[in-house]
């Protein structure tokens, strides 16, 4: 059995790991419980941007409440973890943009609503290697 | 071209997936809102069913965490767009540590020192979803031509 310790990563450092994936997981309160739920997602400017389908449970709880936003690599120990606002975006000229900086990632429909997380704190951590 | 499609997979296929994986990921309302943490597991045969078997640092913010908790695993590969996710919702139960019995079937085996805390995630709800890629993909597979 190997018991491991960890190394806490700087901001910076989760910045970039989280910058240098597309798919991650939401956790949000629903009622009085938690729910995490995978989605691709970007980081765009500093902020998690993703979409979602109009009419979703995932829309109505996640907009303007606090979040967590999770990104791991467990092959290589790391995991990163965010904990911001949900916000709509709505303003036809920025969902115009972020739509087709997404499309680049992966191609989406035109009736998906975008997301995006305001970053309010950011950790890390990375597991020591096995001995 | 179609779309990435979500086909819904069964309890049997779900259980299947979280006997053979080994870490997942536990959210939890914590003072400040939900949070998303890795965690070691096992699913533990108990009489009244499966329950998942987490182990963590006493005192730290999963083992004080509210009953309510949610439990994640999943593959999926980003740039395929395939894969497979597993949510399960349940309650967060204190197991004894003290149990010998219980150390010896059920260690999770963790990851990390001083990993004390011993808890069990009974669910009310497990459910999965298999992501199928876009059609289009299947053209550059070269698999897909011979």
């Amino acid at each position: 059995m190997s018991s491991r310790g960890f190394d806490l990563l700087g901001t910076d450092e989760c910045i970039a790991r989280l910058g240098s994936r597309s798919f991650g997981r939401i956790g949000m309160k629903i009622a009085d419980d938690p729910i995490v739920l995978p989605v691709f997602y970007a980081l765009i400017d500093g902020e998690i941007v993703f979409r979602t389908d109009p009419g979703t449970k995932l829309i109505a709880a996640v907009l303007e409440s606090r979040v967590a936003f999770e990104v791991d690599d467990l092959n290589e120990g790391w995991s990163v973890l965010v904990v911001g606002r949900a916000h709509e975006v709505r303003t036809p000229s920025l969902v115009e943009s972020l739509q087709s900086q997404l499309d680049a990632f992966w191609p989406g429909s035109e009736r998906d609503r975008l997301v995006r997380i305001e970053v309010e704190r950011i950790t890390g951590r990375r597991l020591h290697p096995v001995q | 071209m179609n779309d990435p499609w979500l086909e819904e997979l069964s309890q049997n296929e779900c259980m299947e997936l979280l006997r053979r994986e080994c870490v997942g990921r536990i959210a939890i309302i914590a003072d400040q809102g939900p949070i998303v943490l890795p965690v070691n597991y096992r699913v533990v045969e108990a009489p009244s069913g499966p329950l998942l078997a987490v182990r963590t640092r006493p005192g730290n913010v999963i083992a004080q965490a509210p009953e309510s908790v949610a439990f994640e695993i999943d593959a999926i590969n980003p740039v395929s767009q395939e894969g497979w996710s597993v949510l399960v919702r349940g309650e967060l139960l204190h197991a004894d540590p003290t149990s010998a019995a219980f150390r010896d079937l059920y260690d999770p085996n963790p990851w990390l020192a001083d990993r004390d805390a011993w808890l069990l995630i009974d669910s009310w709800e497990v459910s999965g979803r298999r992501l199928h890629g876009p059609d289009l993909l299947w053209h550059y597979r070269p698999g897909e031509y011979v």
